[in-house]
């Protein structure tokens, strides 16, 4: 709020992009124990809420305000023209140098402005029927819109990231229950809980929803599990580890799963982004276990 | 019973339209006279009325064709309230369209927009509202929907309306270019060796559009806008900004360089030595350079003079 009063201040007005950053930033610090199954649908539908307003009454805004010539009346490359000449002349500004063929000239100046206003007024159709090839498309098209926008000087960088949060990347939670049978496996997660990340990373997870016996271990309680574990070679200090159907997964494959069959809130989300797929995650979890050690470095405190 | 209150109220919102068009077309000389008169009886001076002239003075007649198409659009809205249809929607959204084309100003477009759709939002309102309601189970959906119903109508009702401080959206890209023609607006700063660089908008960092941080200044703060406090201010920016474009980098950039996140408004830095330390700024300048038809025009609007010690002070 603070930084929404400094920037209407300015002279700036609070944009899509600054409430969808407030909403994300709201919802983040929200305990996940309010309605924790429903809470990931509440982060989506609010992003794609604040999309479809903003968008949609932009269209309105272009029925009211305009007339049926001005519809086709934007001529985006004689302005960065006209920039470009501003920017030779007296290096005033910077804008994109645009090279194309005189036909797409012609369409993007008559036609482009009047495109993206028949976009904008479909965007509601973007929260009524969500499809992944709506949502990808959606966003193909803005941004190809924000590029666009660099010809007059302009770039939209949130609009690229932001954009990446309502594309969903996962399996619906639907496809990801559970049998009966698989909810009452004993499962035992143990992870180093001196370090704040790895009790992040596990709370947030909430696995306790889909794993009725789920057992978290803190490895530097010397229990005889944990004593079992590293009597079998496995290190501690270098990956967390799962015990499932007495199966050990250690590393990149415990923190796997976990990530995925866990259901919570934005952090998870985060998490489950970064190990969703296996290769990058063989890269990532190793970085987290080296900045892990750092951190246990830094304030002082030991390995296990 | 309701189809016929919404029938009157379509047949008075087109009166009401039908009325104010016909005030406005006959009365807009007096209207422009009677609203001068008023700002000048409260002690404003005639500049400050040009805004409200130029809203008022209508360059041409309305035609009759605006009253026809106000009509239609009228009868044509009643008809979806009594039967909805997509195709009479598109119907009616292009007959805004046209009816544009016969109106000039923005306001008195919105202002007809409004009478004439006050009728068909009202009432979608209430069918949403009912829709949304009996749709969702839970009482949180419940709440939520109803408090998004509320903000889509609301913003309906009042067209081209959003609460501040939010964005209430480019109006419309109507700008038509002379690629060979521009005007620029800006402050640059003049060296001691008389060459001249621009104070870029990422100097004002974080707002980094280009123009607005020095226009709301100017506009909040006239007298501090024109002092040399003013020049003060800029050269405690130019201060902040300086160790970076040393390096060849933008303010911006300071911390992340090129994977810093980009300002708002493009800025680059092909000469970076061009910009000198800040003891060799001579004087700050609010230019307007007008390029029309081949021939190049400079206006020096403002100049503030560096006076660094009076700064410190």
């Amino acid at each position: 709020m603070y930084l929404w009063g400094f920037i209407y201040r300015a002279g700036q007005d609070i944009d899509a992009m600054f409430l969808i950053q407030g909403c994300l930033f709201v919802l983040a610090i929200v305990p996940r124990k309010w309605n924790t199954d429903r809470y990931p649908g509440y982060v989506y539908s609010s992003v794609l809420l604040i999309f479809v307003f903003y968008y949609f009454f932009s269209g309105v805004n272009k029925i009211i305000d305009l007339s049926i010539l001005e519809w086709f009346q934007f001529e985006l490359f004689n302005i960065n023209k006209s920039m470009l000449l501003a920017e030779h002349e007296l290096k005033y500004h910077a804008v994109f140098e645009v090279d194309v063929p005189d036909l797409f000239l012609i369409i993007s100046n008559y036609v482009g402005a009047a495109a993206t206003y028949l976009v904008h007024l479909g965007a509601p159709l973007l929260f009524l029927y969500r499809t992944k090839l709506k949502l990808f498309l959606y966003w193909l098209f803005y941004s190809i819109f924000h590029i666009l926008s660099g010809f007059v000087g302009i770039l939209f960088t949130a609009n690229f990231f932001i954009w990446l949060v309502i594309i969903p990347i996962f399996p619906s939670q639907s496809k990801n229950r559970v049998s009966t049978r698989e909810a009452d496996k004993e499962i035992y997660i143990i992870y180093d809980g001196e370090c704040p990340f790895c009790s992040d990373f596990v709370m947030a997870s909430n696995l306790r929803n889909r794993y009725k016996n789920l057992k978290i271990v803190n490895a530097r309680e010397k229990t005889q599990l944990s004593q079992n574990v590293i009597q079998q070679g496995y290190d501690l200090n270098e990956g967390m580890v799962v015990i499932k159907d007495n199966k050990i997964l250690f590393g990149t494959e415990a923190a796997r799963f976990i990530a995925l069959n866990g259901s919570g809130g934005l952090s998870h989300w985060f998490y489950k982004s970064m190990l969703y797929n296996q290769a990058i995650a063989n890269y990532i979890y190793p970085v987290l276990v080296v900045l892990r050690k750092r951190y246990l470095k830094l304030v002082g405190k030991g390995l296990i | 019973m309701k189809i016929n209150f919404y029938g009157y109220f379509c047949l008075m919102m087109v009166f009401t339209a039908i009325v104010l068009l016909l005030f406005v077309d006959v009365y807009a000389e007096y209207l422009v006279m009677w609203s001068t008169a008023l700002i000048t009886h409260f002690g404003y001076t005639v500049p400050i009325s040009t805004p409200i002239i130029d809203m008022l003075s209508l360059s041409s007649q309305l035609s009759v064709f605006t009253y026809i198409f106000v009509i239609i659009i009228s009868i044509i809205n009643y008809r979806i309230i009594r039967a909805p249809s997509w195709k009479l929607v598109l119907l009616v959204v292009f007959l805004v369209l046209i009816l544009n084309s016969f109106i000039e100003h923005i306001w008195l477009r919105k202002g007809v927009f409004f009478l004439l759709f006050l009728p068909l939002v009202i009432c979608f309102s209430s069918q949403a509202h009912y829709y949304f309601k009996t749709k969702t189970q839970d009482k949180v959906s419940k709440r939520v929907l109803l408090l998004f119903n509320t903000i889509f109508w609301s913003i309906l009702l009042i067209p081209g309306f959003y609460l501040p401080p939010f964005f209430d959206g480019i109006a419309g890209w109507t700008l038509s270019k002379n690629p060979q023609e521009y005007e620029v607006t800006d402050i640059r700063i003049k060296f001691d060796d008389s060459h001249y660089e621009w104070f870029r908008a990422s100097f004002f960092n974080p707002l980094t559009m280009n123009g607005r941080s020095f226009g709301m200044i100017k506009r909040r703060d006239r007298e501090f806008f024109y002092s040399s406090e003013f020049s003060c201010f800029l050269h405690g920016l130019y201060t902040n900004a300086y160790p970076s474009l040393k390096d060849g980098k933008l303010p911006t950039q300071s911390k992340l360089g090129k994977f810093a996140y980009s300002p708002h408004t493009f800025d680059s830095f092909p000469d970076t030595a061009r910009y000198l330390p800040i003891h060799r700024i001579r004087s700050y300048q609010l230019v307007k350079i007008v390029k029309k038809e081949g021939i190049k025009e400079e206006n020096i609007l403002h100049e503030w003079e560096s006076n660094i010690k009076n700064c410190e002070k």
